[in-house]
């Protein structure tokens, strides 16, 4: 049906200003720029579940103007020469498979798109380090080090769609978090052009304490600091050896403790898992197995012995808070469906009405109880069903992921519903002292709630971006920059789209 | 180009922390204005005080800071952070005067949150008080400089320190959660603490390195670890850097992390060597040095500095350090290695047993627990000493480097040549990571009078600094930048100093906080 309506779209031709500056700018290259209305429509949005609810109802994007096809940093270089020149809104691109809509263009912007800026430039196999470009597929990255002998350890449920840039700048998290940690914890260094056209490579050094850590700064900056251009990380020795345990825990509280004990004996397993009630049951029907209360999935990776014990470990603890084993078995299926979720999001949501969407929050294990008890409230209302999973554990707390259905009473007021259901819920999170996102991004989403959360930390984070791009040009309405905690702003995207009709 | 600080002024600071709390007496003034940086030490030595506060102020809560702060913004008077004054670049020198502004009684433990495991506490404290006060309540933070005695939490975080345990523990910016932090405007600003998050930049590591140009660190909530149940120790010697090198890396990239891991070049493993009590029944380390040597050995014995510098000093300076490095290089061809182990007993023994694989891979004669035992309890010796080897005309000083294992072999040749051509150089690796490591070089040199010492002084560092950013390292491992090393901030980073700048437009547009130091101008 989508591409039936956005066949039907009409785009206005881009700014005369800009098409000129393009042709001349690019006039060497002009294969890397495009204006073509198909392509607008398709690079207008990312995977932000009410993008696609708009789509659903025929509403075109708003932008962009033009396409920068970006394969060498020289092009983006130009781009943002360009953008700053016309004074135009710049939105950097890759695999658009963001769900809180930090890549939406907005009108009469210029977007490049990363994805042809995808060489591995080196592997250094001495130090265990990677560098490789921003818009490399995640799982080119990672079949590419695979074949070197190494692992990334970063596994997002979207790595056949998302690239390397795109997981820096929203600050990814993979499923072997628990292990690997999270993207920002992989990067050594940063390769980026920043809003007045300079490019910066920060040191590749393992650690330093010559000042701040600046590439700590454009990591999670979604585009609106600078674009990343490359990045060298840590890579690790393909694992050895793999053990996969499972356990069913008598309660939640039971089974976060025991989690919590595994990460503070300071054991690492590369997965942890925790499905509540409700999800445990889903997994149960899918694995045809009778388990009542927690189930939770583990698996060890790495040299032989440190891995056996580890397992054995772990086993114990879980043993000693009340589980019982339940085998390999759901643990090998989780592995063999890991990434079965990122891809479908679009395909269920062909109903009038109906809302699916997740929300990944998290808290210290102080505050986990009570962000478990407040989410889980707040997005029960209003809503058919209501799964939670712990898919990230550290030794000071961990992640809550949420996934959730709702109808809305008709396709008008689905909007409506899913902006109240989203406030409601983090509101709550942030309620219970948790941050409003683990490892989505906060995009136009979460802005306000950014907001809410950083508080002056938010004032110094406009004022930097004020001073390095003093006209807002860097991917404007992400990060709730411009908005105000105290008397909420309508969010871009709210917007009453405007007809485009030629 | 700074204000003078009038009897107004210093009315309203009483009024602010109180009459006590606020000092003009001299011996305040001279306590504060300087830190352990040796160029200071020489200038001292010779009687020279060049950067003296006009007023020590001690505010006693995170509020009197920022009180403090916002008044010296609003009047223009520099405020230079103080703390337990133990850093060694100069970065708490009240360089333009005004205010020192000294957080030493900000010293509590605020809360400890043994289900999360988080510390909070603030910047003033003590670093070996909160340690032990951690190890009551059954945690360890893992953090040991050897400076523990005489540094404090505030001081590790904005100069990114690092502990002798890092390989295990991380350096502090890996311990901390969050911080509170008072700021010029006259605010009190804390981060929410949550263990990880996607939402924009981590603005926690624009402060972590700060050295107090951008605001004052006030409190912070770090990770500890329960008190470890066991403990395992490994010594070896190698026949040359490279292999004891290989075998850290392979230990790292194999996934084992030690809690201690430190390998001694040649001349550091004679001096350690020939200062450590032989043990009962101990298998001996130090082989005899050749006869051409026992003079240069005899003189070296005891204290580690103190005799080589009379040494270089009464022969008359100039020719000797090439010499003496090449005496130094007759010094047997072998690297002592330590290892530290910490965790359960199980956890502990397997990975000793791992770790001592790879060594004996890469030819390590094992020489049992005997030196890793010795070192754990001499690792805080130095930093209390350090201050005796400035007789006369020498100095003493140590510099941290650090890259990647690809480029290591290079920094450790450039920075060690660079050293060379004006001091007697060693160096230890003390901090090893999966992708790299830092390696710590300790130097001595002299000048006939002091201002050629301080003309050397000033030379070796400005060479060794050069050598190590064209090495591709970082010139700077865990002592931060201070005034010292301001220079090379531009060199390591670039136009990413546009960051630094457009913060310190923000935060501190006055431009009172800790000036001259970081590079900013």
């Amino acid at each position: 049906m989508p591409s039936a309506v956005a066949a039907k779209w009409k785009f206005a031709a881009p700014p005369k200003a800009l098409a000129a500056a393009l042709a001349e700018k690019f006039s060497d290259r002009p294969e890397r720029v495009s204006t073509k209305p198909v392509d607008r429509a398709i690079y207008g949005r990312d995977l932000w579940p009410r993008e696609l609810l708009r789509l659903r109802q025929g509403i075109p994007p708003e932008g962009p103007a033009a396409i920068v096809l970006a394969r060498e940093a020289r092009d983006v270089s130009d781009a943002v020469s360009l953008a700053r020149e016309l004074s135009i809104p710049l939105v950097p691109y890759s695999g658009g498979s963001g769900v809180c809509g930090g890549a939406f263009s907005v009108a009469d912007s210029l977007l490049v798109d990363l994805k042809g800026l995808n060489q591995i430039r080196r592997i250094d196999a001495k130090s265990g380090l990677v560098e490789a470009e921003g818009g490399v597929n995640g799982e080119k990255l990672e079949r590419e080090l695979n074949h070197a002998g190494f692992t990334l350890g970063h596994f997002p449920s979207s790595i056949y769609c998302s690239t390397l840039g795109g997981w820096l700048a929203a600050r990814s998290a993979g499923q072997l978090s628990t292990k690997y940690g999270k993207i920002e914890d992989m990067v050594v260094s940063l390769e980026a052009v920043l809003p007045d056209g300079s490019l910066i490579r920060t040191p590749e050094v393992p650690r330093s304490s010559a000042g701040p850590d600046f590439k700590q700064l454009l990591v999670g900056s979604e585009g609106t600091l600078g674009v990343i251009i490359a990045a060298t990380l840590r890579i690790h020795r393909y694992p050895e050896h793999r053990e996969f345990f499972s356990f069913a825990f008598p309660t939640w509280d039971a089974a976060c403790g025991a989690v919590r004990e595994v990460l503070q004996q300071d054991l690492k397993p590369a997965v942890v898992r925790l499905y509540d009630e409700a999800d445990t049951q889903i997994n149960a029907a899918h694995l045809k197995l009778p388990i009542k209360g927690i189930l939770g999935v583990f698996v060890s990776e790495g040299e032989k012995r440190l891995t056996e014990f580890e397992a054995r470990a772990v086993g114990k603890v879980c043993e000693a808070a009340g589980g019982s084993p339940l085998g390999e078995a759901p643990a090998r299926r989780w592995w063999d469906h890991r990434y079965d979720v990122s891809y479908n999001l679009s395909k269920v949501l062909p109903n009038a009405g109906m809302i699916l969407d997740t929300m990944e929050v998290a808290a210290t294990w102080k505050n986990l109880p009570a962000l478990y008890a407040g989410v889980r409230a707040a997005l029960s209302k209003g809503s058919m069903m209501v799964l939670c999973h712990l898919s990230h554990a550290y030794l000071t707390g961990a992640s809550l992921y949420f996934s959730v259905v709702a109808r809305a009473k008709d396709e008008a007021s689905v909007l409506g519903h899913y902006d109240g259901l989203w406030k409601g819920a983090l509101d709550a999170a942030l309620e219970a002292g948790g941050t409003v996102s683990h490892h989505h991004g906060v995009g136009r989403l979460k802005g306000l709630w950014m907001v809410r959360e950083h508080e002056a930390f938010q004032e110094l984070f406009a004022g930097v971006k004020e001073r390095l791009d003093p006209k807002g040009l860097f991917n404007p309405g992400n990060l709730g920059l411009g908005m105000k905690p105290s008397k909420p702003v309508k969010r871009a995207a709210a917007k009453k789209p405007k007809k485009r009709k030629a | 180009m700074s204000v003078q600080v009038t009897s107004a002024h210093l009315k309203t600071l009483r009024a602010i922390v109180g009459d006590s709390h606020a000092t003009t007496a001299e011996a305040d003034l001279l306590a504060n204005a300087r830190d352990n940086w040796p160029q200071t030490i020489i200038q001292v030595r010779a009687g020279q005080v060049e950067h003296l506060p006009a007023v020590v102020v001690r505010p006693g809560s995170a509020e009197e800071v920022a009180k403090v702060l916002a008044y010296a913004s609003h009047r223009k008077i520099p405020v230079t952070p103080y703390a337990a004054g133990s850093g060694v670049c100069g970065g708490a020198i009240p360089l333009q005067g005004g205010i020192s502004l000294d957080v030493k009684r900000l010293n509590r433990i605020l809360e400890i949150d043994k289900v999360s495991q988080i510390v909070r506490a603030e910047s003033g404290i003590n670093g070996e008080k909160l340690e032990r006060e951690l190890n009551r309540a059954g945690f360890t933070l893992g953090h040991f400089p050897s400076s523990i005695y005489t540094s404090t939490l505030g001081g590790w975080i904005v100069t990114r320190s690092a502990g002798q345990m890092s390989s295990k523990y991380g350096k502090i910016e890996d311990m901390v959660e969050s911080l509170e932090i008072a700021l010029a405007d006259g605010r009190v600003v804390r981060q929410r603490t949550v263990p990880a998050r996607a939402a924009g930049p981590d603005w926690r590591a624009l402060f972590m390195g700060s050295e107090g140009t951008l605001g004052v660190v006030t409190s912070a909530a770090l990770k500890i670890h329960r008190f470890p149940e066991g403990r395992a120790f490994a010594s070896y010697l190698f026949g040359d850097l490279h292999a004891g090198l290989e075998t850290f890396r392979e230990i790292l990239q194999s996934g084992l992390r030690p809690a201690v891991m430190r390998l001694y070049d040649e001349l550091d493993t004679f001096l350690a060597g020939s200062s450590r009590r032989k043990k009962e029944g101990e298998e001996e380390t130090r082989q005899n040095p050749p006869d051409l040597f026992e003079p240069l050995y005899e003189l070296l014995r005891g204290s580690v500095f103190a005799r080589p510098l009379q040494f270089l000093v009464g022969a008359g300076a100039s020719l000797l350090p090439g010499m003496l490095n090449r005496v130094a290089g007759l010094v047997p061809k072998q690297c002592k290695c330590v290892l530290v182990f910490e965790g359960s007993p199980d956890r502990c023994a397997l990975e000793k047993d791992l770790a001592h694989e790879i060594a004996l891979r890469h030819g390590a004669r094992d020489t049992g627990e005997g030196p890793a035992h010795h070192w754990l309890e001499r690792r805080y010796a130095v930093s209390y000493r350090q201050q005796v080897v400035f007789d006369n005309f020498a100095f003493a000083d140590t510099m941290e480097v650090a890259a990647t294992w690809e480029k290591l072999p290079r920094l450790y040749l450039s920075v060690r040549e660079a050293l060379s051509r004006h001091c007697l150089v060693m160096a230890h690796f003390s901090h090893a990571y999966p992708d790299g490591c830092s390696i710590y070089f300790t130097f001595v040199g002299a000048g006939i009078n002091r201002e050629a010492a301080q003309s050397i002084y000033r030379r070796t560092w400005d060479e060794a600094l050069a050598a190590a950013v064209q090495a591709g390292g970082t010139f700077a491992h865990h002592h931060g930048v201070g005034v010292h090393k301001g220079a090379f901030m531009e060199k390591e980073h670039g136009a990413a100093m546009e960051f630094l700048r457009a913060a310190k437009g923000v935060l501190d547009p006055s431009g009172v906080l800790n000036p001259g130091k970081l590079g900013l101008s």
